[in-house]
């Protein structure tokens, strides 16, 4: 019993540290680099092209290799992608990867079932995202900015990611942009994520 | 004409039911779109029975040329055809579309669930981007529908967005680079004592000589409205980059090299030495070493001038003042254009610095601060990180506008419009914008004579 208390208490106070603190300088851990690699969810429609464009904000030497995340069976996502990396490449040796997720909830899937396949997906990406990098050399490796835009299933990538910083291994920064859809109020996922990311930034429509 | 109708990756039948309805091809016909697209994905409606996935069904109905299919990897070519789009109010649909100049008629789709799509369109037609309507009335939309009404959408400004990036990566970039970083902590009040002129010395001029390197390599971004502002100065103009630092706004306007030729003044040799050469062996600027108030220039010679991020630097306020002063006189009274930066208590909420508490912003006089800069030493060699305070003059709101006013009131310039007459020999200075942009307040200014 005493076992188990301790056990508690030490999963809680490793919990409550990994929290993003905006007091306190955030750790660092990529060293001797000049770029940064970079991982973005792609979560279809306009999700998908807002996060396109702001790739295409950046400078493409210095953010890559650049990890694009699609829910399975967003084909869409996945062309838009392939088409914007061959775009910016122009013709140099491209410089990204594709990894595709199961979703946590397919569309006009019964909510009975969704517990079972959020699961799935939420163990999936902490597999792809705390795991694989280990051991598998066809993987980017651990990217260092983790960037999202809605819809759901970005959420459960987010917390794989506090899997990563449980663990105390390489986590990337969450920055979570909110979708240019939004005029007055949060999404869902937003107000998930909001306490989780390391920043979230809402784009008026105007800085659009 | 051509409209093209579209659904995007959804479904939306009560849209596509309604665009096959004798009404809606009627107003669509009226209007000369005698040629509709509709991309129908996956609703239902009386056809939809009839079409497979990639095939591309003809018909025609109330005189009009209907072409309809599902889906298609991109619509970008429809779009480009399209005279009109009329669509579901999605996001992604909607910046394609404007994006690319074409006027739009959107009908948010009721039957999503947490809906956003109406709050988006409303905001959108509020701003007159674009023309939200129902599906009971998208006929009589289409009928009263003026594309010239709708206003041209912004172009994407991504460079909030890289800059956070940049912001949020620079400690990966820095560690590699054993470069200077700004620490996290709130700023540090200042009280300027003795001599302005020694403060100045010894709190900022000194310090920019120290840290010149790093803090050009932190400094390689040019801000868009001053790069706007290069931008727009005719071909053969010569101007004064007052406080000119890493001299990265002397080689702008980057499209037009050569078209504009702007001279950097600043008091630290070391940043001038950066700014003459930009870090390239061929290339020689135009810089002179001194102080922003020596006012060595011929009275009228520049036909603009800037400053940027340089009258903060002034410990008092008569200094600052004649700053500006010195900046407006540098300038030609006919038709000398001027822009000027500086530092502002209210700082974005995306700053890197901490704001000031709230009730200080509302202050009319700024707030003078001591602003840490932490040169990262090696971290090989264990030494502890120097620190250097600058200090800094942050500017309240109206601050900036009130000291032009003072400067152009002491040099007997009028304050306002050019007036379409007035008595000869009268000289004035326009305000022509004022704003803050990225924790800073701008004024731009226009001298005239009649």
């Amino acid at each position: 019993m005493i076992f188990l208390v301790i056990i508690l208490v030490l999963f809680l106070y490793r919990a409550f540290s990994i929290l993003p603190n905006k007091s306190r300088k955030p750790k660092r851990l990529s060293v001797g680099k000049n770029s940064c690699s970079i991982a973005v969810f792609l979560g279809s429609g306009g999700h998908t092209n807002e996060a396109l464009l702001l790739i295409s904000a950046l400078d493409v030497d210095r953010y890559g290799p650049r990890t694009y995340i699609v829910s399975s069976g967003d084909d869409l996502s996945v062309q838009k992608a392939i088409k914007f990396e061959s775009q910016i490449s122009e013709g140099n040796k491209s410089n990204y990867y594709m990894l595709s997720i199961p979703r946590a909830r397919r569309v006009h899937q019964s909510l009975l079932t969704v517990p079972a396949s959020t699961a799935y997906s939420f163990i999936y990406c902490v597999y792809c995202l705390a795991f694989r990098p280990l051991f598998d050399p066809n993987t980017p490796g651990y990217p260092d900015v983790l960037l999202l835009n809605g819809p759901g299933t970005c959420f459960v990538l987010c917390l794989a990611v506090y899997v990563n910083k449980f663990l105390g291994l390489h986590a990337p920064l969450i920055i979570y942009i909110e979708t240019f859809a939004r005029v007055k109020s949060l999404s869902l996922s937003a107000k998930l994520i909001r306490p989780l990311a390391d920043r979230s930034v809402g784009f008026v429509l105007k800085a659009i | 004409m051509l409209a093209f109708v579209t659904v995007g990756s959804t479904r939306f039948d009560s849209l596509i039911s309604a665009i096959f309805t004798k009404t809606v091809l009627l107003s669509f016909r009226t209007k000369g779109y005698t040629n509709l697209v509709v991309q129908c994905g996956n609703s239902a409606f009386e056809f939809s029975t009839a079409i497979q996935d990639n095939q591309t069904h003809r018909m025609e109905r109330a005189g009009v040329d209907i072409e309809f299919y599902k889906f298609k990897p991109s619509l970008q070519e429809d779009y480009e055809k399209a005279d009109l789009v009329v669509s579901h109010a999605g996001s992604g649909t909607i910046l394609d579309v404007r994006r690319m100049g074409k006027p739009m008629i959107v009908v948010p789709n009721p039957t999503l669930l947490d809906n956003h799509q109406e709050e988006l369109a409303l905001a959108l037609q509020e701003m007159g981007y674009l023309k939200s309507t129902s599906v009971e009335n998208l006929a009589k939309t289409i009928n009263d529908f003026d594309p010239s009404d709708v206003k041209p959408f912004p172009a994407f400004d991504g460079s909030r967005f890289a800059r956070i990036m940049d912001e949020e990566m620079v400690q990966v970039f820095v560690s590699s680079l054993h470069h200077l970083n700004m620490t996290l902590r709130a700023l540090e009040a200042a009280k300027v004592e003795g001599d302005p002129q020694t403060y100045e010395d010894q709190n900022v001029h000194a310090i920019y000589n120290e840290i010149a390197s790093h803090f050009s390599s932190t400094r390689y971004k040019p801000w868009p409205i001053i790069a706007a502002f290069l931008q727009s100065l005719t071909t053969g103009s010569i101007g004064l980059d007052s406080g000119t630092g890493n001299g990265k706004y002397l080689p702008l306007p980057l499209d037009r090299p050569g078209d504009i030729w702007t001279i950097g003044l600043d008091r630290s040799k070391n940043l001038l030495g950066i700014a003459r050469t930009a870090g390239n062996a061929n290339i020689f600027r135009e810089v002179v070493l001194g102080n922003v108030l020596d006012n060595p220039w011929r009275k009228g010679i520049f036909d603009y001038a800037i400053s940027i991020a340089t009258i903060h630097h002034l410990a008092t306020h008569e200094r600052r003042r004649m700053a500006v002063q010195c900046l407006i006189q540098s300038t030609s009274p006919v038709h000398g254009r001027l822009l000027i930066y500086v530092w502002a208590i209210e700082q974005d909420e995306l700053s890197k610095r901490k704001v000031v508490a709230d009730e200080e912003i509302l202050s009319s006089s700024g707030k003078d601060v001591i602003v840490p800069w932490v040169l990262s030493n090696n971290p090989q060699t264990q030494t502890s990180p120097q620190v250097f305070n600058r200090y800094y003059h942050m500017f309240a709101k109206g601050e900036l506008s009130g000291l032009v006013l003072e400067a152009a009131a002491e040099l007997g310039l009028q304050v306002g419009q050019k007036p379409p007459q007035g008595e000869k020999d009268t000289q004035g200075i326009e305000i022509v914008q004022d704003g803050w942009e990225r924790s800073n307040y701008y004024v731009e200014l226009q001298r005239w004579q009649i």
